[in-house]
């Protein structure tokens, strides 16, 4: 696989022009001149961004204080959560329903599923004035305040997803995943925020609905210690969330983390081994060489192996 | 020869040197960097993010071994690892380090250049329809993550990892009989 690999970059470039942004007329001349001013500063050293003033916001946003209350959803989610958060996960789901309206369109959480790192909020949106403004491509100029990608919040309708539709009362179900915060998420209170309803048929409607809700607290995660070595380093801790494995270890030579990253199986319990499935290799600032994998939207339970760079390691 | 001879008239501070670079490999340079922050930065953050490539070359010509590899590689390797870097910062995510850039002895991008015995591969690729050849490539030409894949394309991860899994399949199998009828 990796000969093959190999060789299918030798055309790559024309490739990946098809697949880039488009380059526009007059970059170049930007290009040129930013990088005229930056070798002309005196200071040399890595090139930084500076810290946008609306994470500022955001963390002034997480000390907010408003209590809210956790209850059952209204609505058996059930059905729409397992096939995006998998089958036992839906267990850890818990009930929101606080609302927000503007102009006829309400807004209610529903439902948020949260470990330390991720949470995913479900939410639908109503035309309560029937006007026909909902349908199933609504979707929004979308902002979650704690959230890094906020900056480019034009874009960030990519990460509302449309899960269910009902055009007789004119309501759509969405979901949207926060994630890429800096501090653990249990008991942290997050402002979902959405702005300016877009769809195909309608004129976008102009306006803010937001509502301030707490994550659970009580998932936490779990880990234990697997201490095994292979030829080349050693896996030496794994951590389970519902959700999620993330094995933890080191490798003598750090280089090797660049290329390796792809080599990683996963066998289930019942024997079946499936290959690249959400894996991810980062490399942590705790010395050279160590690696974190982790395996995201996986129930721990139903995994019983893991094959990393040809080495397979039986889990607890 | 020619990238020996621009590596050192960089090293004795040459701003020309560096001018005929960027005129040469911006398009590249872009066509990376564009791919994996399409749909995730604004022009102007891809366009910063070409710049820096070239300022890192600038400030840091030493690190560019020409022993290992032309320049045009070192530049696309360079160009991914800023992209992935700003993605990661975006995204909330740890960076890795640039100085960990380097030309692993497997990594894809090596055969960038190079355009020999790739044909038999090509018909394979282009038996992938769309758009799992452009997820293909964005899993191991440009080292995209199956959540940064998603972003990128507007899919769903799960959608990604299907995909990804079912065309490796489907291309080692094409590969087998294509070598068979040559």
């Amino acid at each position: 696989m990796k000969k093959m690999l190999e060789r299918l970059a030798a055309d790559a470039d024309e490739t990946l022009s098809a697949y880039a942004v488009p380059m526009e007329e007059g970059a170049q001349g930007r290009i040129k001149a930013m990088i005229q001013e930056k070798t002309q500063r005196k200071k040399a050293g890595t090139v930084r961004r500076r810290l946008r003033p609306v994470l500022i916001a955001a963390a002034a946003v997480l000390l907010l204080s408003v209590s809210a209350a956790a209850v059952n959803t209204a609505v058996d989610l059930t059905p729409l959560i397992e096939p995006i958060l998998g089958e036992k996960a839906a267990a850890y789901v818990q009930g929101i329903q606080k609302t927000s309206i503007h102009d006829g369109l309400l807004l209610e959480v529903e439902a948020v599923y949260n470990d330390e790192e991720n949470a995913y909020v479900f939410f639908t949106l109503t035309d309560t004035l029937a006007k026909g403004r909902i349908d199933e491509n609504s979707a929004f100029d979308e902002r979650f305040f704690n959230r890094v990608m906020v900056p480019y919040a034009t874009y960030g309708h990519n990460d509302v997803r449309v899960i269910g539709y009902d055009a007789e009362i004119q309501q759509a179900r969405f979901y949207t995943n926060l994630y890429g915060v800096h501090e653990k998420l249990g008991g942290k209170l997050v402002k979902l925020e959405l702005s300016d309803l877009v769809n195909d048929t309608v004129e976008t409607v102009k306006g803010t609905w937001s509502v301030t809700f707490r994550l659970n607290s009580n998932i936490k995660t779990t880990s234990y210690t697997l201490d095994e070595a292979f030829e080349g380093g050693i896996v030496e801790t794994v951590e389970e969330t519902p959700t999620r494995v993330r094995i933890k270890g080191y490798m003598d030579e750090p280089q090797a983390l660049l290329s390796a990253g792809h080599d990683c199986s996963l066998i289930t319990a019942a024997g079946e081994e499936m290959d690249d499935l959400d894996s991810t290799v980062s490399v942590p600032n705790e010395g050279p060489g160590s690696f974190e994998i982790t395996l995201d939207g996986i129930i721990p339970e139903d995994l019983a192996a893991v094959r990393l760079w040809g080495h397979e390691f039986t889990l607890k | 020869m020619r990238d020996e001879q621009l590596l050192k008239r960089l090293k004795s501070g040459d701003y020309q040197a560096l001018d005929e670079i960027v005129e040469s490999y911006t398009r590249l340079v872009w066509n990376v960097a564009g791919s994996i922050l399409k749909n995730a930065a604004s022009r102007e953050d891809i366009e910063e993010c070409v710049a820096d490539v070239f300022v890192l070359l600038w400030r840091r010509p030493e690190k560019f071994k020409p022993s290992r590899g032309t320049l045009k590689t070192y530049l696309a390797l360079l160009a991914r690892s800023c992209a992935l870097n700003r993605f990661r910062a975006l995204s909330g995510s740890a960076a890795v380090p640039l100085e960990e850039t380097a030309c692993p002895a497997e990594d894809v991008l090596l055969g960038l250049v190079r355009r020999e015995e790739s044909s038999l591969l090509f018909s394979a690729l282009d038996a992938l329809r769309e758009p799992d050849r452009e997820i293909f490539y964005r899993r191991h030409v440009l080292g995209q993550k199956p959540n940064a894949i998603a972003r990128c394309m507007g899919l769903e991860k799960r959608e990604i990892s299907n995909r990804l899994y079912r065309s490796r399949g489907r291309m080692k199998t094409i590969l087998q009989t294509l070598e068979v009828e040559t």
